[in-house]
């Protein structure tokens, strides 16, 4: 098997909901390709639409009123926007499958973890509700919760929150997907919990010839585990590469402040840290010309009137940007 | 679970004591002299001194208090001063009608509220839901009694469906006694299905929007087996709430119900004994109706805590 | 939704850029509170249809300068004409006359309960949930006021202090006092836990003034929203009081009553029933879409 086989290719989503304020685009052309066994990152502030990308890659949002997508989303080619409904439930928790932020409220509350694990199994494989207790039972030892026979039957809140978001990471996991979406995973957890989970997805990328979509707005994290990082602003990919070559060398203002933004251990303690300027445009009050224009430091005329495209730069390397910061080596 | 249920109990006593002093109260504590003002002003004094004795009044406030407490313990609830029975029989006979008026009324509102809240949810926005939540709001808007009379103007006066008043017992027939009971009961639910529907359809709609069920969907689960599965038992302890308040509410508001059919039952037991000023039945009635609607809740709560492991898990 | 996004800390902004956007936030907040205020229909239904009662109470003196007690025994039992537009009673009195009247007594009963329970409710939560003593002496009389439906307990206490409007609201109010405390003292358990009031404890600033200057105004709309439904509540439980004889005693007319004189009498004369019937249900539907407008209005997150 190809390691670098495209298994999942974006082309062009947009997803657009419905408002008080009519149709408000949140996710607007954001391309991308996950590998069969790499980690993709994708990284920006709140809001920017990173969620509801991935979201709408598993068609979870309510089509019949409040959203319109747009584009393709290609998994081994198949378009899975023209798959009827019906097929698409098949797909979740199959070939795709997610991990979300909050474990307590993402676990049925009043069921046992076990038979939450064996759900996933039983509604895909062709196996009694029996034999899939069975294999949810190894699943829970695979994702390294100690003493599983006894956490099995008990009820998600009797779990700490790394041992929930362990057994949510066994049910994403539970038909062995090509894809696992993680929507923040470790967002809600101590730092030692944190490194404990990441340290597991790695593992299970490694072992399972899965591909991860990793979202996040730590940019800690994106450089501990993700080989390709995407940046979005306002529901738009601003930058896309290498992780470390994204994050030595950024080319795209708005990557260039997010880095900055970061404290270092190693600076000076007076030197206040650098902020971007402005905040985040609410949707429907999006620019004219280049999203981030408002908030960026170079901006001029042309930057305000025309809206540039996403081009490759050098290998493996997009940005969205008319003037991309060209200083090598600045920063290390 | 054992222990949440004696917890449960041990917490009923102290309930119970403060009611059974705010139900003494409100007879003993009044101004005036009771005895005085059931036999009214032309009373002669022999005649008062004699009901004092035969109430009590002439004890300390404390002792009639122990005596009265004392007496529920033994079952004694004291005695009518008009009607020659004793206490328990009085309620049990007047019971047996508002406890089937009340059970049925309870059939319909939830037999009708919990199924179209659940529709209404489901589909959300469509003319089934506003069509719910109109009957809903104009149904949490009138009052029993209105409900009543207009049935009863329709049903029973222009369309002879159902007879205009009267009560028969479940021995005379089990068709008739429900006949006689249908507009009552209709008129005592009506409210309380609009209260059940729109706390369903909430309850379900607040459900469907929680992340776990998004995670079942991105688990591949069916909305079928979304709403069995994971919806509906989380949706269900609310309205069980909702459920426990009606069916006493629906006990205390037969009072009105029965007052308009002429059904022989607590209610006419009530507003007959405030006419005769038979103070001694109004508070025998009153604190079994309150026993009831702790047991009630008690039963709800346990209930509560079998569906729900968070609860069990706050007394370990 | 997406709007409230946004409304989320964003990393990678400081103290200064965090107060901007906090500043930003508010007044696109303010704009949408107003605009929510235009668009919540059941408020404005719910407060033109309560309006139009109120001005029909208040106007009963002016469009019937003769009182409600007027009887004309020949025109008894009249239905809907041109002189008695709604009808006239078993005694000949006109029915519109009587429901105007009654409705100053319905409403002001309301009014009258709202206010009481408001300032005893208010009083006990703030207290019982500051105190750790209050409150397990108001909760459990509170609890045990509960335990007799509300019905009932009014029923009996105004069997005993005898019918009277006073009497009514004085019941009523008891009945429906605890309700507002148990949502006060809810608000006040919570706001007690906000950083700031620790820190004014911390402060030394004193008991009362805490309660009364920084955790009241932060509880009066729960309790406003929950007061605005006892309104209608109290209304229904007048009607009902007096329905059943207990209540506001005839010949001073109040909803209840009309319908209790009309009931004897309803297969011959309908509109003593019906139109009385319409009053208390227009009435109360006004307040309760009021009271559902005003949660959505100040407590958006609960809907």
């Amino acid at each position: 098997m190809d390691k670098n086989e495209i298994v999942l290719e974006v082309k062009g989503l947009s997803t657009a909901f419905r408002t008080e304020k009519g149709w408000l685009k949140a996710v607007d052309g954001v391309d991308f390709q996950v590998k069969r066994k790499e980690i993709l990152g994708i990284v920006g502030e709140s809001g920017c639409g990173k969620s509801v990308t991935v979201q709408s890659i598993m068609r979870l949002y309510d089509e019949k009123r409040t959203v319109k997508y747009g584009g393709e989303v290609l998994l081994e080619g198949q378009n899975l926007f023209q798959i009827p409904f019906k097929e698409m439930r098949r797909i979740r928790g199959e070939k795709i499958s997610m991990v979300f932020q909050d474990s307590l409220s993402a676990l049925n509350p009043l069921m046992k973890v076990g038979p939450q694990i064996a759900e996933a199994i039983y509604i895909h494989k062709k196996v009694s509700e029996k034999i899939a207790m069975v294999q949810a039972m190894d699943m829970i030892q695979a994702v390294g919760i100690p003493t599983p026979e006894k956490r099995f039957y008990q009820y998600p809140h009797e779990l700490s929150g790394g041992m929930r978001q362990r057994v949510m990471i066994a049910i994403a996991l539970a038909c062995y997907p090509m894809i696992l979406i993680a929507d923040e995973p470790t967002t809600a957890l101590d730092v030692t919990i944190q490194a404990q989970i990441l340290e597991l997805m790695k593992k299970l990328n490694r072992e399972m010839d899965m591909g991860i979509i990793l979202i996040t707005h730590d940019l800690a994290v994106v450089s501990q585990t993700c080989e390709r990082v995407l940046v979005m602003y306002l529901g738009q990919v601003v930058e896309e590469g290498n992780t470390e070559e994204v994050f030595c060398y950024p080319f795209h203002p708005y990557t260039v402040s997010l880095m900055e933004s970061i404290p270092h251990m190693e600076g000076e303690r007076n030197k206040p840290l650098t902020t971007i300027k402005g905040t985040v445009p609410l949707l429907n009050q999006i620019p004219n010309g280049c999203r981030f224009a408002p908030r960026c430091p170079k901006a001029n005329e042309k930057c305000r009137k025309e809206s540039p495209g996403l081009i490759s730069i050098t290998k493996g390397r997009k940005v969205r940007c008319w003037y991309p910061v060209e200083e090598r080596g600045e920063r290390t | 679970m054992k222990k949440y249920i004696l917890k449960r109990i041990l917490t009923m006593i102290p309930v119970f004591i403060i009611t059974s002093v705010i139900i003494f109260s409100i007879i003993h504590l009044t101004p005036g002299d009771p005895a005085r003002v059931i036999l009214g002003d032309g009373a002669v004094e022999e005649d008062v001194i004699a009901l004092q004795k035969k109430m009590g009044l002439d004890k300390p406030v404390l002792v009639q208090y122990a005596d009265w407490v004392g007496g529920i313990f033994k079952g004694d609830l004291g005695e009518s001063l008009f009607i020659d029975e004793p206490m328990w029989e009085i309620i049990v006979s007047h019971m047996k009608p508002t406890l089937s008026l009340t059970i049925y009324a309870l059939l319909i509102a939830a037999g009708v509220g919990i199924p179209f809240g659940i529709l209404a949810a489901k589909y959300r926005g469509s003319v089934l839901d506003h069509g719910v939540t109109l009957v809903s709001l104009c149904g949490i808007s009138v009052p029993n009694f209105v409900v009543a009379l207009l049935l009863m103007l329709l049903f029973a006066f222009r369309i002879r469906l159902f007879p205009v008043a009267g009560y028969k017992t479940l021995e005379e027939g089990f068709i008739p006694h429900i006949r006689y009971l249908t507009l009552p009961a209709v008129a005592l639910g009506f409210i309380h299905m609009a209260l059940i529907m729109r706390m369903t359809r909430s309850s379900v709609l607040e459900v469907l929007s929680s992340d776990y069920v998004k995670m079942a969907r991105a688990k591949g689960v069916g909305e079928a087996a979304i709403m069995v599965r994971h919806a509906l038992k989380n949706a269900l302890l609310p309205i069980i709430t909702v459920i426990g308040q009606t069916t006493i509410t629906l006990l205390a508001g037969a009072v009105v119900s029965e007052a308009i059919f002429n059904i022989p039952g607590i209610g006419q037991l009530v507003v007959t004994s405030i006419e005769r000023r038979d103070y001694m039945v109004i508070q025998a009635v009153v604190l079994v109706i309150a026993l009831i609607n702790m047991v009630v809740t008690l039963i709800l709560d346990i209930l509560y805590a079998i569906i729900d492991p968070r609860i069990r898990l706050d007394t370990r | 939704m997406k709007e409230n996004e946004k409304f989320q800390e964003e990393p990678g902004l400081d103290h200064l850029a965090m107060h901007e956007l906090k500043i930003k936030l508010y007044e696109e907040h303010k704009k949408i509170r107003f605009r929510r205020l235009l668009k919540n229909q059941r408020m404005i239904v719910g407060g033109i249809l309560t309006l139009i009662i109120v001005a029909l109470a208040i106007a009963a003196p002016f469009l019937f300068p003769e009182g409600p007690h007027v009887m004309e025994v020949s025109e008894r039992l009249k239905g809907p004409s041109e002189t008695h537009v709604l009808g006239t009673d078993l005694v000949g009195r006109d029915l519109l006359c009587r429901l105007l009247y009654g409705a100053r007594v319905s409403i002001g009963v309301g009014a009258a309960v709202a206010v009481i329970t408001m300032a005893a409710g208010l009083i006990m939560g703030l207290y019982a949930g500051y105190y750790k003593t209050a409150d397990n002496i108001v909760m459990r009389v509170c609890d045990s006021l509960k335990a007799i439906p509300s019905i009932l307990l009014a029923i009996a206490l105004l069997a005993i202090m005898g019918s009277g409007i006073e009497n009514v609201i004085i019941s009523v109010s008891i009945v429906y006092t605890p309700d507002v405390a148990r949502i006060a003292r809810t608000a006040v358990l919570s706001a007690k836990e906000q950083t700031y009031i620790e820190a004014l404890e911390a402060a030394g600033a004193g008991t009362n003034r805490i309660l009364w200057l920084n955790i009241a105004p932060n509880i009066i709309s729960s309790v406003i929203i929950q007061v605005s439904f006892i309104f209608a509540t109290a209304i229904v439980t007048e009607a009902s009081l007096s329905f059943l004889g207990v209540g506001v005693p005839v010949p001073e007319p109040s909803w209840g009553n009309i319908v209790y004189e009309g009931k004897t009498v309803m297969f011959q004369a309908w509109w003593l029933v019906v139109y009385p019937s319409l009053f208390i249900a227009a009435t109360v539907l006004g307040l309760n879409l009021l009271g559902d407008g005003l949660r959505d209005f100040l407590d958006p997150q609960n809907t």
